[in-house]
């Protein structure tokens, strides 16, 4: 039987940059939800269900300590671009998740249903923390919005729509259900296909 | 013209900020083409003015179309019309580090600003991943063509699954092959040594990044000055 050292090695860290990499690709794609004021709010719903299936086979194939921090640091630096505030704060929230996702994995990285738990708790960062602005200062994020050349009949919407604070709780069951369905996916992909390749 | 990452990073993150801050068109087209004049400078290739235009497109878009179609029209097109159209300059600045850094020139930089090993080897990974991703979902793509994948299918819900399937699949092996390749690429060159590499591409900051570290606080701070001072 092969044994594989407890410490990242570095084809650890190259298989957590790729999966990285890819994970920023799944939030632009899932950018396509913030085209209108009335489904960003499914936008943390979208990127979860990508991300999930991602995070979970990253995890099977690679359960050591410090994976999902190597998983955060492309979309942590892509949070970057969005200015110097908004980008420390993207950064602060996928890390702050990222360490409470490792916590949570410490004691058992082998049960897929620590890693299920882990996975909703990593992508919780896209509906919460990246949902606070509009949902707890709404004025400013609608007048910013306005500001910056949107439709004042759009940003009317969006006005509306983030008054109603329970939505937020909706963007939140929404990111974890989607995040759970993406997780199931990963898993038939994972049982499916890689494991009768060789590479789970 | 040539540039130290440094140099190059810092002025993405200070157009990242002043983008946010910013709401001026003029301000955002001044900043479009002082970026397109210091990448036609980095790159020496006019061919790389293919962003400017594209964003002159979307500011055509919004400031000559939206006026006269019905407002639905506008209404339904506003939303990716402008957010598209404030990323150009970000966008240009990820475009110069893109094609003006090579990989090997950064990983020396890094190093030499004590940023941990790992960290480098994840960004350098994510850097030079990039290409071979692009060019993977192409082969997958041509290969669904030919195979007319979804052909017989009419569910549409079952269509969709299929395509995501074999999207997904093949992208997947392949990256945990790449994966393989590249940490059997980067162990021969000594990647994983425990001693400091030497950094043979490192160059000193000159007067030329200088100069364009204290244009862009200048105008990131001018920027600051007019958003909250001068509203």
């Amino acid at each position: 039987m092969k044994h594989e050292s407890a410490k990242m090695t570095t084809r650890d860290y190259i298989t957590g940059a790729i999966f990285s990499v890819l994970s920023i690709v799944c939030m632009m794609i899932s950018a396509i939800a913030n085209m209108s004021g009335k489904t960003a709010l499914f936008y943390p719903a979208l990127t979860a269900f990508f991300i999930g299936i991602l995070f979970l086979i990253l995890l099977v194939k690679v359960p050591k300590r410090g994976i999902v921090i190597v998983f955060s640091i492309v979309p942590a630096v892509y949070f970057l671009t969005s200015g110097l505030l908004e980008g420390m704060i993207g950064i602060t929230g996928i890390l702050i998740f990222a360490f409470l996702t490792e916590w949570i994995l410490s004691k058992d990285r082998s049960s897929l249903k620590r890693i299920t738990l882990g996975g909703l708790v990593y992508t919780m960062n896209y509906s919460t923390i990246g949902f606070a602005e509009n949902f707890l200062a709404t004025d400013n994020y609608c007048d910013n919005a306005l500001a910056h050349g949107i439709n004042p009949s759009v940003v009317e919407g969006m006005r509306r729509m983030y008054a109603i604070k329970p939505l937020w709780a909706v963007a939140i069951a929404a990111t974890l259900l989607t995040a759970f369905l993406g997780m199931q996916v990963g898993k038939i992909i994972m049982k499916k296909h890689l494991k009768k390749v060789g590479l789970a | 013209m040539v540039l130290d990452i440094r140099t190059k990073l810092l002025v993405m993150l200070l157009t990242a900020t002043c983008v946010s801050l910013n709401n001026n068109v003029a301000v955002e087209i001044g900043m479009m083409l002082i970026l397109s004049l210091l990448l036609i400078l980095c790159t020496k290739n006019l061919h790389d003015l293919w962003l400017l235009l594209l964003y002159f497109g979307f500011v055509a878009i919004e400031f000559l179309v939206f006026p006269v179609v019905p407002d639905t029209v506008s209404m339904l097109l506003s939303m990716p019309v402008v957010n598209i159209r404030g990323f150009f300059p970000v966008l240009l600045c990820v475009f110069l580090i893109y094609k003006t850094t090579e990989v090997s020139q950064m990983m020396a930089t890094f190093t030499k600003m004590h940023i941990p090993k790992k960290l480098i080897i994840t960004l350098a990974v994510a850097v030079r991943y990039i290409p071979s991703l692009i060019e993977e979902w192409h082969h997958i793509r041509d290969a669904m063509a030919v195979r007319n994948v979804t052909g017989g299918i009419r569910n549409p819900v079952r269509r969709i699954l299929l395509r995501v399937e074999c999207y997904l699949v093949p992208l997947f092996i392949s990256m945990i092959r790449t994966a393989d390749g590249l940490s059997a690429a980067a162990i021969a060159r000594g990647i994983d040594e425990p001693v400091t590499p030497t950094c043979r591409r490192y160059t000193r900051l000159r007067a030329i990044d200088y100069l364009m570290m204290t244009a862009a606080i200048a105008l990131t701070a001018g920027c600051f000055y007019f958003t909250y001072f001068r509203g």
